[in-house]
């Protein structure tokens, strides 16, 4: 049996700013790192150590400057941006610190938002999936709600169901409970905790709470740029 | 020329002296050239101001949405679909702008048509509904909220992500 290709691969990955002039900065020196279907991974790390970069490019939303990365074992050096904004559509999704949520839209309208260029979805598997996910994540009632008028929690619940829409393989995590209380901290970490284990979902979750990281499959710490434990 | 040929035409079937109007009024046709350019230049640069406002409105939505363009970018959206919404914008802000600004003009048209009467209670100006005119309005005004859009279209599908998002 073909072994699976690992979810993301990272080799030598090296990130620099300004290369190339006298105020050349790299913040990421010499990365590996391999995460396989279904793992659940803390990153964690003082503040400016490098790990919103680190996951910048493994959501192909910046390019490392030396060094292979390859997503579902598709390498991306060479892909242009086209390719590139069609893996990261259906291979990854995104829960960020602030939720990010358009407030003019109804909860149902952020989650349909990244289904809008899917071909696959028609409008009316759309708004059915979109329907879904927000009863996955327990807000049916506020379906309707403007996302500006819903509480912190509710709306990265909102968040995390919108980066759920296509089905990713990867989701990545930049401090979704950052700003969250102690409960919908827990509440969000327990959601992307289910939809790992439910569909094997990876997760890259960065983290400040070392109590959250400690509940994840392995933790792995960046610091001055270079990956640690 | 066939005005003077006319002139002659009457002359010689006639006997009366005739003699081309257009030739013997000079600064009549002169006057009239030169409303005819001002007219055009009035026109141009109306166009000119409306492409204008239209592209710095949708340049201070781009600036003000950047995050929203980085979130969406990241979710997938390509640098196309940008390009279209900002563009779509263009052309509706120039379509809806002439739709409105049709209506109040053919309002007041109506107007000034109801109060400003001959001394008989005729309309001193007959109004005569153009449809072919409107048409050709709407679509110029369209084109040009388009073509005004173009730029700050391609700067929002340019957006950086990273930089969107964290900005």
């Amino acid at each position: 049996m073909a072994e699976l290709a690992a979810v993301v691969e990272l080799r030598g990955v090296r990130k620099a700013y300004n290369a190339g002039t006298p105020i050349e900065t790299e913040v990421l020196h010499g990365i590996d790192l391999t995460l396989q279907k279904g793992e659940f991974c803390a990153v964690v790390g003082p503040s400016g150590s490098g790990k919103s970069t680190l996951l910048n490019i493994v959501g192909l939303l910046d390019r490392p400057s030396a060094g292979t990365l390859a997503i579902n074992g598709e390498a991306t050096a060479t892909l242009n941006d086209r390719a590139l904004t069609r893996l990261r559509g259906h291979s990854i999704g995104f829960v960020f610190q602030h939720h990010h949520l358009i407030t003019a839209f109804t909860a149902l309208e952020n989650v349909m938002m990244p289904m809008l260029g899917a071909e696959e979805f028609p409008n009316e598997a759309m708004r059915q999936r979109a329907a879904l996910l927000i009863d996955n994540v327990g807000l049916t009632a506020w379906a309707n709600n403007l996302a500006g008028n819903m509480s912190g929690g509710q709306q990265q619940r909102v968040a995390v169901a919108r980066a759920l829409a296509m089905n990713p393989s990867l989701l990545l995590a930049d401090e979704p409970t950052g700003n969250l209380d102690t409960k919908s901290a827990d509440e969000v970490f327990a959601l992307l905790r289910r939809f790992n284990q439910e569909h094997g979902t990876t997760v890259l979750f960065v983290t400040h709470n070392p109590l959250l990281a400690e509940r994840c499959d392995k933790t792995i710490q960046v610091i001055d740029g270079k990956l640690t434990g | 020329m066939p005005q003077k040929s006319v002139a002659q035409r009457i002359t010689a079937a006639t006997g009366v002296d005739a003699d081309s109007w257009i030739k013997n009024s000079p600064q009549f046709f002169t006057a009239i050239s030169a409303q005819t350019t001002a007219n055009t230049a009035i026109r141009f640069f109306v166009g000119l101001s409306v492409a204008l406002g239209i592209a710095s409105v949708l340049v201070v939505v781009v600036v003000q949405k950047s995050r929203e363009i980085g979130i969406l970018r990241a979710m997938g959206i390509s640098q196309g679909q940008i390009l279209r919404v900002f563009l779509l914008q263009g052309g509706l802000l120039g379509l809806g702008g002439a739709l409105v600004g049709s209506a109040i003009g053919g309002g007041g048209l109506m107007l000034w048509q109801h109060f400003a009467l001959n001394a008989e209670g005729t309309p001193m100006f007959p109004l005569i509904f153009d449809a072919e005119l409107l048409g050709i309005a709407l679509a110029l005004a369209t084109i040009t909220g388009l073509v005004a859009a173009v730029a700050p279209a391609m700067r929002a599908a340019r957006l950086d992500p990273v930089v969107a998002i964290g900005g």
